[in-house]
């Protein structure tokens, strides 16, 4: 594919089912009702000149360019704010708009820089594309009028540049910036002449401003005005490859242009459909990290843990790889061996690790990451609804009247979907927050959430329940829905249990801490506030009883009948860009792809007759049972893949007591992980810009994932899997990642229409793809639930066992940070560590005063698993008693503090609650040194050429 | 962790999961509890527990560990 911008029709396309027909330059051309007339030209293949004007962003009508003339009208109207009427006559090109618009591109350019040839936006710049349409020839007034070109450039964004001189004040960046982003972090300073896009206030530049680096106003700059610092370094790109953003679940579809093999810049694609265009600042910019001086390019092994890497060629690595699993299997039985998959990694990376597991290691000892964000929403929309998955499509938000959010930050987490809830909250509809922490959303630029409940850490069964006590005593279940669509006998049995007193708001406050009243008022508007959508996050899941509340947020949507249209339903919010992909590959120890068990005989039989193996019918070890029985000597060799367990998964000290009792850990990453310092094998990785595959985002939406260049490491993940997998006897001789994808179609259900081809031809596609669904579903169970009859689970709530008390008496929870991602592997590699370079401690300020903790202090945190330092934020964004951090960086550690406990179902770990207590501190904790140095001592190479 | 912590947080596992589907009101608690367990854990797992500390474990989880049987020992044996 060349280089071409991507289309622009100047204004939002209309909705309206009613089809008007005018005339445009002599030709007929029909569109909706609603359409702009400049819309319309250019639907018809016509251009308009504009400048103000872009089709992200609600017509401006002020730069005046877009004149035209319409039969009968006064004057010469301004297309991209006339709406088109039926037999309406349009000119578009007449000597009277000519000589108006060259007049006007004349003031726009007697105030511009006439370096056209140095400027980075040479051949890319709609001004100049402008002034050539226009015709424009000379500028009478000269260029030695007063003018902007002296003002200096702010350099301060590590991104991108912002050069006033250059700027014709079109306010498409504030517009982007409040519509697109909703941040309105941007304004126009001063009047008339003395206009000028501002950063917020006077003394702020981009970097101290409330800007969020999202890059829409980057996008919309018509000029040079905005512009990426990677065009000025490399020059404009030659080529563009539309690929998925390897961040959030989200799934942000992006153009990575290139130069030659070079990225110069990732641009969102307007044709994505769960981005519709947008960014943020990870997936937009974040993406340095591929070529970081850090990034491990050549295989390397070592015989203990206490000795330096060597580098090894890979056929060595791998055949020493195959060697050390034969030896273990032989040795300690095909039990004793295992593997992670990630969901990093593609569909088909995961699909490959766990047919290893499955087919070559001979066991079922293989999870995911997902055991430690999602897995109960695995277990608790399965049993609710009949399946794995959230209910809706992101585009789902524009007909929503009541957003619940609950355990979940869109505008960090998923920042470009936190975007288009802000949008819709803008327009009217209603906010509840149910949430420990007062996260951006509850009070932002034009939004006040209606309802923040601050739940106490671990009492959200509580409060769900509570919720439903609300609407069933009060008589506002929708019982037609749940005669029709429920099982009646298992809903009144619930309806029964809910209604008791001891569920009632005012009979849970003392637990929940959630003043009652603010409870039944947000339970009646989300019972009966139109349409009702659920967004929840791993503040739902990551608890003792993470299933117990997916299972009472989906009670809530039956309950009210907000499950199957447009506007409602149940939405995980996947915090990785491919969990669900991870989890419908097969990646838990108890299922193949599709979530059916491995002693399902059928299932189980297809695969077996695909793979020509017989396949173990009991389940595996889930990763902490892996862990636990690598400590009791039983479990002895694990392949990960793309994951950090050691700084990822709880209680840090016993990852690595497992990891370090093991004989053979293989990593294959990106960089020496935390978890690779008790790696024998490491196995470089490629990253999501060097390989094909497919991610499958929060909404079910199965993206193609392309190679815009050649892997560093030599190598497509599942490449290296493949190469294991063949060293240890196995006859897989895939040759493209489709081939991957058809196998997985070809076993799986739901995947059955989904081909490369395909995905190639339509940009995505949602699953189930079957014959039941041959276009795919956007939105889940619309006339039935795809168990039959919803099924209404009674949950109790039962306190978890990690207790505040004299020694521990403050509740931490973790979570994100914008700028952040992860463990940070990929981000602390990126400028945006100029936004958070370390984590911090949230405290309120009464605890903090306690104490004698001022922001900035250092402070130790500690629980009953381990401690660690860490400086600290006095805040009332956390509740008295609750405190706060997040877990991007290794040298916190944070996950040395919290525990064992975790989920009833799954053992999702209880990240979001751990009892402990802070305390002010000198520096690190001996935790800390001691990895510190663990650390160094691992990150020791002897590359190739030394060793010779 | 030694042998002896996981066998420990496997009684509390068991717990917690008799616990909460205490809860859920099944018609045969007992029965649900060890379809859980079995759904999920290796047998490996199931074999320990077994030859645990049968008092360590609440009613429901015992009565639902003593209706997995052998298979979980049998499975373990298999290794």
């Amino acid at each position: 594919m060349g280089y071409e911008p991507q289309a622009d029709f100047g204004t939002p396309p209309s909705k309206s089912d009613k089809q008007v027909t005018l005339t445009i330059d002599g030709h007929a051309v029909t569109v909706p009702e609603g359409t702009t007339v400049m819309r319309a030209a250019a639907e018809a293949g016509g251009a308009i000149p504009k400048l103000c004007a872009t089709d992200n962003m609600k017509q401006f009508g002020s730069c005046r360019l877009c004149v035209v003339e319409i039969d009968g009208a006064r004057g010469t109207p301004a297309s991209c704010t006339t709406p088109v009427a039926q037999d309406m006559v349009v000119r578009t090109q007449t000597p009277r708009l000519e000589k108006l618009r060259r007049g006007v591109m004349e003031l726009y350019i007697s105030d511009h820089p006439l370096d056209c040839l140095t400027c980075s936006a040479n051949n890319d710049c709609e001004l100049q594309d402008q002034a050539a349409a226009v015709g424009l020839r000379d500028v009478r007034y000269g260029y030695t009028g007063e003018n902007h070109l002296g003002l200096g450039t702010d350099i301060s964004n590590p991104y991108f540049d912002f050069d006033p001189s250059k700027c014709i004040v079109c306010s498409r960046c504030v517009r982007a910036c409040d519509e697109v982003q909703g941040t309105f972090a941007l304004t126009i300073e001063g009047r008339g002449f003395g206009s000028q896009v501002s950063p917020g206030l006077a003394s702020d530049n981009f970097l101290s401003s409330e800007c969020v680096s999202c890059g829409a106003c980057v996008q919309a700059c018509p000029t040079a005005t905005l512009q990426e610092k990677s065009i000025k370094e490399i020059g404009k790109p030659e080529r563009s490859i539309v690929t998925t953003c390897a961040y959030c679940g989200v799934g942000c579809a992006f153009r990575a242009e290139m130069r030659g093999d070079t990225l110069v810049r990732m641009v969102p694609w307007k044709d994505g459909k769960a981005n519709h265009g947008h960014s943020c600042v990870k997936g937009r910019f974040a993406w340095g990290y591929a070529n970081h001086k850090d990034r491990i390019t050549k295989p390397m092994i070592r015989k203990s843990i206490s000795e330096p890497w060597q580098e090894v060629s890979w056929d060595e690595a791998i055949a020493y790889t195959a060697a050390e699993l034969k030896r273990i299997s032989a040795s300690h039985g095909m039990r004793a061996l295992g593997a992670t998959t990630s969901s990093r990694c593609t569909n088909e990376e995961t699909f490959l690790m766990q047919k290893l597991v499955r087919a070559g290691f001979g066991n079922n000892n293989v999870d995911t990451c997902a055991r430690v964000c999602h897995s109960p929403t695995g277990y608790g929309l399965s049993q609710t609804f009949g399946t794995s998955a959230g209910t809706q499509d992101f585009d789902s938000i524009e007909e929503c009247d009541v957003v619940l959010i609950i355990g979940a930050n869109p505008t960090d987490a998923h920042p470009v979907f936190g975007s288009r809830i802000k949008a819709r909250l803008r327009q009217g509809a209603k906010l509840i927050v149910i949430d420990p922490r007062r996260i951006d959303l509850v009070r932002t630029p034009h939004i006040n959430a209606d309802y923040h409940l601050p739940v106490q850490p671990g009492t959200n069964v509580a409060v769900l329940t509570a919720m439903a006590h609300v609407i069933v005593t009060e008589g506002l279940a929708d019982e037609a829905f749940i005669r029709e669509r429920c099982d009646w006998d298992e809903y009144q049995d619930w309806a029964q249990f809910v209604s008791s007193e001891r569920h009632s708001p005012e009979y849970l406050e003392a637990v929940t801490r959630v003043p009652a009243a603010d409870l039944r008022a947000a339970a009646r508007l989300y019972a009966t506030g139109g349409n009702a959508g659920i967004y929840y996050g791993l503040g739902i899941t990551e608890h003792s009883q993470g299933s117990s509340s997916v299972m009472a947020i989906a009670n809530l949507a039956m309950v009210t009948g907000n499950i199957g249209r447009a506007g409602v339903g149940v939405n995980p919010l996947r915090g990785q860009n491919n969990v669900q992909g991870s989890c419908d590959m097969g990646s838990f120890p108890h299922e193949f792809s599709g979530y059916r068990h491995v002693s399902d005989n059928v299932a189980r039989k297809l695969f077996e007759d695909d793979w020509g193996v017989r396949l173990d019918p009991e389940p595996g070890l889930r990763i902490n049972n892996m862990l636990d029985a690598a400590v009791d000597g039983e479990f002895r060799a694990i392949y990960i893949q793309g994951e950090d367990i050691l700084q990822s998964d709880p209680n840090t000290k016993h990852v690595a007591a497992g990891l370090e009792a093991m004989e053979c850990v293989i990593v294959q990453d990106l960089f020496l992980n935390e978890t690779a310092n008790y790696a024998h094998i490491f196995l470089p990785g490629s990253t999501f810009l060097e390989k094909n595959g497919t991610f499958t985002n929060a909404e079910r939406r199965i993206q193609p994932v392309r190679r815009v260049m050649e892997p560093a490491n030599g190598y497509e993940d599942w490449q290296i899997t493949q190469l294991i997998a063949q060293a240890m006897g196995l006859d897989w001789d895939y040759t493209h990642a489709s081939e991957i994808l058809d196998e997985i179609a070809r076993l799986t259900p739901t995947f059955t229409g989904v081909s490369w081809d395909r995905l190639d031809k339509e940009g995505s596609l949602q699953w189930p793809v079957n014959d039941a669904a041959p276009d795919g579903s956007p939105i889940m169970h619309v006339d039935h639930f795809v168990r039959g009859k919803g099924h209404f689970v009674v949950t109790d709530y039962v306190p978890t066992d990690e207790r505040t008390g004299p020694r521990f008496p403050l509740l931490l929870t973790t979570g994100r940070i914008l700028s952040q991602y992860n463990v940070g592997a990929q981000t602390r590699r990126t400028d945006n560590v100029l936004w958070h370079d370390e984590d911090v401690l949230e405290i309120h300020p009464s605890d903090a005063d306690n104490r004698g903790l001022v922001t900035g202090s250092w402070v130790r945190l500690a629980s009953r698993t381990g401690d660690t330092t860490l400086r600290a934020l006095v805040t009332d964004r956390v509740a008295p008693g609750v405190v706060y951090t997040t877990f991007h960086h290794p040298t916190t550690q944070a996950n040395v503090v919290t525990t064992d406990y975790s989920d009833w179902a799954t053992n999702c770990p209880e990240y979001k609650v751990t009892a402990v207590q802070v305390a002010p501190s000198n520096g690190p904790s001996e935790w800390q040194e001691e990895q510190a140095e663990i650390t160094e001592r691992a990150r020791r190479i002897v590359t190739a050429e030394a060793a010779e | 962790m030694s042998g002896s912590d996981t066998v420990s947080g496997l009684i509390r596992m068991a717990n917690q999961i008799a616990t909460n589907m205490a809860t859920m009101r099944f018609a045969d608690e007992p029965a649900a509890v060890a379809e859980h367990i079995k759904r999920y854990w290796e047998p490996r797992m199931i074999a320990k527990i077994r030859v645990a500390d049968q008092t360590l474990l609440t009613p429901l989880a015992r009565q639902a560990i003593a209706l997995l049987g052998e298979t979980g020992a049998s499975q373990a044996q298999a290794t």
